[in-house]
């Protein structure tokens, strides 16, 4: 059986159907948490933001309005506020801790080889910590998510034209300070 | 020294397509533990509990208590004012210290 898709779900969780809000949860609840993760470093405010982001939306679906962008893209951009809002509360934080749950290990390699990939992982994560939010943002959304420059676009308010561009600067930049690293 | 023209330094597709194939070995999907996945869920369904009672309370525990606290002073001031009020207010005053004076 297919399952329905978000605007027929969307349709009944505005009207306060908790059911269809609790489809659309558990459709997203995974990808919120991915991309707050990356966003922050760490499982507890990954956790925390996580839930603050499904209470926000669940308080505020009735008054959601479809304006043709996915319903993701709404529930990014309130998962941008606030993990915006955490970094701002924690900017007197001198640096993001990055958790050892961030590496993640690959079943069969072997360990000299995992413990370099994960030094190179470790090394590129922070310098992925270090770009502007807005490329941080791009790069989860097309890593983690693997979405597609047009959905990025719809996601961040831009053209698909300006997330290429946004990609390809983001790219150049990286190999720099990886080079620089080196 | 700052590289002016980094921008322009020609782009290799292989060291490019390498970054990217780094960028995904380090971004790979985390899933959320499962527990927490489904204590969300149980908050969400009993959700007339206001979002002040999920996982990390801290910000709103503190408002919490300085309301508290805020509520009491205010209890104080009023029950202050109306036993100053019974009491005859600045009269009452004036008697007592006229009283003290002689007294002493």
């Amino acid at each position: 059986m297919s399952e329905p898709n978000d605007e027929a779900i969307l349709t009944q969780a505005v009207q306060g159907d908790a059911d269809a809000f609790g489809m659309l949860y558990q459709r997203y609840v995974g990808r919120i948490y991915n991309y707050i993760y990356y966003r922050t470093g760490n499982q507890h405010d990954a956790e925390d933001l996580t839930a603050r982001v499904f209470y926000r939306a669940m308080h505020h679906i009735e008054s959601y309005q479809h304006r043709g962008l996915p319903f993701s893209a709404w529930l990014y951009r309130i998962a941008h506020n606030l993990v915006a809002n955490w970094h701002r509360d924690n900017s007197r934080r001198p640096e993001i801790p990055l958790e050892d749950g961030l590496w993640v290990h690959h079943p069969g390699d072997p360990p000299e080889a995992s413990l370099l990939q994960a030094e190179e992982r470790e090394r590129l994560l922070r310098l992925i910590h270090t770009l502007p939010p807005e490329r941080q943002q791009l790069l989860i959304l097309k890593f983690v998510e693997h979405f597609s420059n047009a959905e990025i676009g719809e996601i961040m308010g831009r053209t698909e034209g300006a997330i290429k561009s946004l990609y390809h600067r983001t790219l150049l930049s990286l190999r720099d300070d990886l080079e620089k690293m080196d | 020294m700052t590289d002016l023209f980094h921008w322009a330094k020609p782009v290799d597709d292989q060291e490019m397509a390498q970054l990217e194939s780094l960028l995904q070995a380090a971004l790979m999907p985390v899933p959320p533990r499962g527990s927490y996945q489904k204590d969300l869920r149980n908050r969400l369904e009993k959700s007339d509990a206001p979002a002040i009672e999920l996982h990390s309370t801290r910000p709103y525990s503190v408002l919490l208590w300085v309301m508290a606290g805020l509520a009491f002073v205010m209890l104080l001031l009023v029950v202050g004012i109306k036993s100053f009020i019974a009491l005859g207010g600045w009269g009452a005053v004036s008697v007592l210290r006229r009283r003290l004076d002689t007294d002493g």
